[in-house]
């Protein structure tokens, strides 16, 4: 079977040209989750994403013009989203305290992994960052990751929004990534995994 | 040759990308990328990410993607109605000069409610007023007519009552109870699981006692919309004729009419197999399974689920349908037989409008955005001809 057999992504490139916003939300709504996936894996940090997908979406919307759709549009907007992607990795290497906040963001990513055997020590800044939250945030946090409610449902039972509700996760996340950024400064983190080894 | 360099950056991202990297390794990787060559970068971190790795967060991304749309739908500035340098598409024109007159219209209806004059109107269509809250809901071969203001019944393991506690009849083990909309109505449902349905004009819904507990098993013929609370242990699953549709816990569109050639099922977020003898797909989020019932095939396609699922919210979206569609959405709707005079034109309609406008409404709407002109008769028969000019 052939997924895309009714996606014609040549017509809806040259409707898109013709200033449909229709076409333009296709497209978004075919590339955005898994570019938004691809992202993810490398910066670790949804805000990051999100600028960088908004950037690259809007450039396409700019340059609709410009688009030859023979030349592959796949190829084009991954191309597009990658470098910048890539380039704010690169930024981020060169300075020490980003680099430390990317680490952070990856571990607080293990909040969301399912079945991954997690490192103990990992887990236990985690989970003490997680004890730094605000309550309300911690709930919504809890009962969506651990609880594996939906963001529907827990937006039912706390009478907010859906939308609040993936926001205060984000939230919680740059919480938790200055939390352990604060507190897990190098030194002190070698000597803990130091420590940490020897307990074995 | 640095290939020794190289193969240590490509360990180390390799780690870091699949978040197995030990913070003291950190520094190493970004030491060694400031080496690297820019488009041996370029190409590691791409064959990295285009390695298989389970997905993960989908709900998460699904919503922010959805978020993230309208601040960039809000920055893009759409070309409203006034007309900019560029050419203006006809769709274009009339989705723009729809979304107008939906507002127009929407005024006029609600001046026109408000000064209760609404006899001073001989035309039919005028009189023909929109579906409401109407089902039947038959338990063990008895029929009950469902309160209209009640708005929603929640279908418990042993008895059926209102989402304000008044109950309407209580169940034993082993019943039938079916619940079915007649034309012109809709009615939302709380399953004994928690699962929401939303059941559109003309569907009829059939399910055991014993779901819930024993099984999540229904029966569909119409339209529905269903938000499925997770329970891995008892798969959600849904049977309309010549396909089955399988979940978890998720949120998805089913229109399967009668009359309709095609069943269709639309997935909003989550995930969900859909199946019939010889096939079995997995969709995504804002993807369609289309069967096509003569050729007993199911194929796939990228929708916008929010266009597909705005019915349950009272608002008929056009979007993408074809004018014969559309009318026999109206025609569920209004209870009506739809009739061409002549062939419409095969275009594509757009816009949006509330599902509570009277009829009259509708075929204003109609014929000032597609020139297609329709007249009812006495007993409900909408004639139709393509240009009234």
């Amino acid at each position: 079977m052939k997924e895309e057999a009714y996606f014609d992504e040549a017509k809806v490139l040259e409707e898109m040209k013709q200033d449909s916003i229709a076409a333009f939300n296709q497209l978004y709504s075919k590339y955005a989750p898994i570019l938004y996936q691809r992202l993810l894996r490398l910066l670790k940090n949804p805000e990051s994403v999100e600028e960088i997908l908004q950037d690259v979406f809007l450039k396409i919307w700019n340059k609709r013009e410009e688009i030859i759709p023979e030349k592959g549009f796949k190829t084009f907007i991954y191309r597009i989203a990658d470098n910048m992607a890539i380039d704010l990795f690169r930024k981020i290497g060169r300075d020490k305290a980003l680099q430390l906040e990317l680490w952070a963001a990856s571990i607080s990513f293990y909040l969301h992994t399912e079945e991954r055997v997690l490192d103990k020590e990992k887990v236990s800044i985690v989970q003490e960052a997680i004890q730094s939250l605000p309550p309300k945030r911690r709930d919504i946090l809890m009962q969506c990751k651990f609880e594996e409610k939906s963001y529907k449902e827990v937006a039912e039972m706390m009478g907010i929004s859906v939308s609040t509700v993936s926001n205060q996760l984000v939230s919680a996340m740059k919480d938790i990534r200055e939390y352990i950024v604060k507190n897990y400064r190098e030194d002190y983190l070698i000597s803990l995994i130091f420590i940490a080894v020897l307990a074995f | 040759m640095a290939s020794d360099k190289n193969d240590k950056t490509y360990t180390l991202l390799r780690a870091f990308i699949n978040d197995q990297l030990e913070r003291s390794q950190l520094e190493e990787l970004f030491a060694l990328i400031e080496e690297a060559d820019e488009e041996q970068l370029h190409i590691a971190i791409r064959s990295i990410l285009e390695e298989e790795h389970t997905l993960e967060n989908l709900d998460f991304i699904q919503e922010r993607v959805e978020l993230l749309q309208e601040d960039i739908l809000a920055k893009i500035n759409p070309p409203r109605s006034f007309p900019s340098k560029r050419k203006l598409s006809p769709l274009r024109i009339a989705i723009g000069i729809a979304a107008m007159l939906t507002i127009v219209f929407t005024i006029t209806y609600l001046w026109q409610f408000g000064n209760d004059h609404a006899g001073t109107d001989q035309d039919i269509a005028s009189t023909i007023m929109p579906g409401g809250n109407k089902a039947i809901i038959t338990v063990n071969g008895q029929d009950f007519e469902l309160d209209a203001d009640r708005g929603e019944l929640m279908l418990g393991a042993d008895s059926l009552f209102y989402g304000d506690g008044q109950l309407l009849t209580t169940t034993a083990a082993q019943q039938t109870v079916q619940v079915k909309t007649p034309l012109g109505g809709q009615y939302q449902l709380i399953l004994s699981d928690g699962s929401q349905v939303w059941l559109n004009a003309g569907s009829k819904l059939t399910y055991n006692t014993g779901f819930g507990t024993d099984n999540r098993a229904l029966r569909l013929e119409g339209e529905a919309y269903f938000d499925v609370v997770k329970n891995p242990d008892l798969p959600f699953t849904v049977e309309i004729n010549g396909q089955q549709v399988e979940v978890l816990g998720t949120a998805f569109n089913i229109s399967a009419y009668a009359e309709e050639p095609m069943v269709k099922t639309t997935l909003q977020r989550g995930s969900l197999a859909v199946a019939n003898d010889d096939q079995k797909l997995i969709l995504k989020p804002n993807q369609q399974a289309i069967l096509d019932k003569d050729a007993k095939k199911i194929a796939t396609r990228d929708v916008n689920a929010a266009s597909i699922v705005a019915w349950k919210d009272g608002i008929f979206d056009f979007h993408g349908m074809d004018v014969e569609e559309c009318m026999r959405v109206i025609a569920r709707w209004y209870q009506l037989d739809i009739v061409y005079k002549e062939k419409v034109p095969s275009v594509l309609l757009g816009g949006k409008m509330s599902r509570g406008v009277r009829l009259s409404t509708f075929l204003e709407f109609l014929e000032a955005n597609f020139g297609i002109h329709g007249e009812v008769t006495a007993d409900r028969k909408l004639i139709i001809t393509a240009n009234s000019k």
